[in-house]
């Protein structure tokens, strides 16, 4: 954990309090399911559970199933303490070892967070480590649990396929009724209204 | 282990091309690598660009 504390300090930043705002969104809901997406994405539900549609797909039934609050980590390196569990994706060299990689979880059976266990802060902050320079994201739960998502470098400028326009991938985002909000790569933020892809408010904190 | 930009990117990619919740296409693929129904771009039975394009379809169909 060091090595992640000394790297990631916070500092004062223009748009913060707007920037806060949405993200205060999130206190006080409390805990459904983690899931790990394709890609090893973290997601964590919080708030009211939410069932689609139920799909038949190749002969199989399928229901998405989230929360009405969500946090997912996109392509960043992510950490959740709970007493003295730590589960890691991307950061088991900060950690020397001790933690348990995310294809070693069951997030079905073990949850990492107490089902309804509430959020009780969260916070972002600057992340100045090799190859990065973006924001991170702290966020505190009732039962002592401490998610942190840390933004890592690029992989590849190359494009993925030549007749194919990729968008940019973001550092992590939360979701909530109102909208979401997309944070990096980078300093930058923007918050999307439910149901448009245009962004009605951008920032840069610390630039 | 990092989580993987290129696959995140692609599905991105795909949910826009399809009109697809993108979180939710995402909990589909991995409900169905869980299941045994796997693609063949790696040992992690990840999906190959073309197995993707074709199961957005179906998902869209669904």
């Amino acid at each position: 954990m060091s090595t992640l504390a000394a790297s990631a300090k916070p500092t004062g930043i223009a748009d913060e309090k707007k920037f806060n705002l949405y993200l205060l969104q999130l206190v006080g809901e409390p805990f459904l399911f983690a899931r790990k997406s394709y890609g090893d994405e973290l997601v964590l539900n919080f708030g009211e559970l939410q069932k689609a549609p139920s799909r038949k797909v190749r002969g199989v039934e399928f229901v998405y199933e989230h929360g009405t609050y969500r946090v997912l980590s996109r392509g960043s390196a992510w950490l959740m303490k709970s007493g003295t569990r730590i589960a890691t994706n991307g950061l088991m060299t900060d950690l020397d070892n001790d933690a348990i990689p995310v294809d070693k979880m069951d997030f079905a059976t073990k949850p990492p967070i107490s089902v309804g266990a509430v959020v009780t802060g969260i916070k972002p902050f600057i992340v100045l480590r090799s190859g990065v320079d973006g924001i991170g994201l702290r966020v505190d739960v009732s039962d002592g649990s401490t998610i942190v998502i840390i933004p890592t470098p690029e992989e590849s400028t190359e494009p993925l396929l030549p007749e194919v326009e990729f968008h940019e991938l973001s550092d992590w985002e939360v979701i909530t009724p109102s909208g979401r909000i997309e944070v990096g790569p980078g300093r930058k933020w923007s918050w999307f209204e439910k149901l448009s892809s245009n962004a009605i408010a951008t920032g840069e904190p610390g630039a | 282990m990092m989580a993987r930009k290129r696959d995140l990117r692609q599905i991105d990619t795909i949910a826009r091309m399809f009109g697809l919740d993108r979180d939710e296409f995402g909990a589909y693929l991995e409900d169905c690598k869980a299941r045994g129904d796997r693609g063949t771009l790696n040992d992690r039975s990840d999906f190959t660009w073309d197995e993707l394009l074709e199961r957005a379809g179906e998902f869209k169909n669904s």
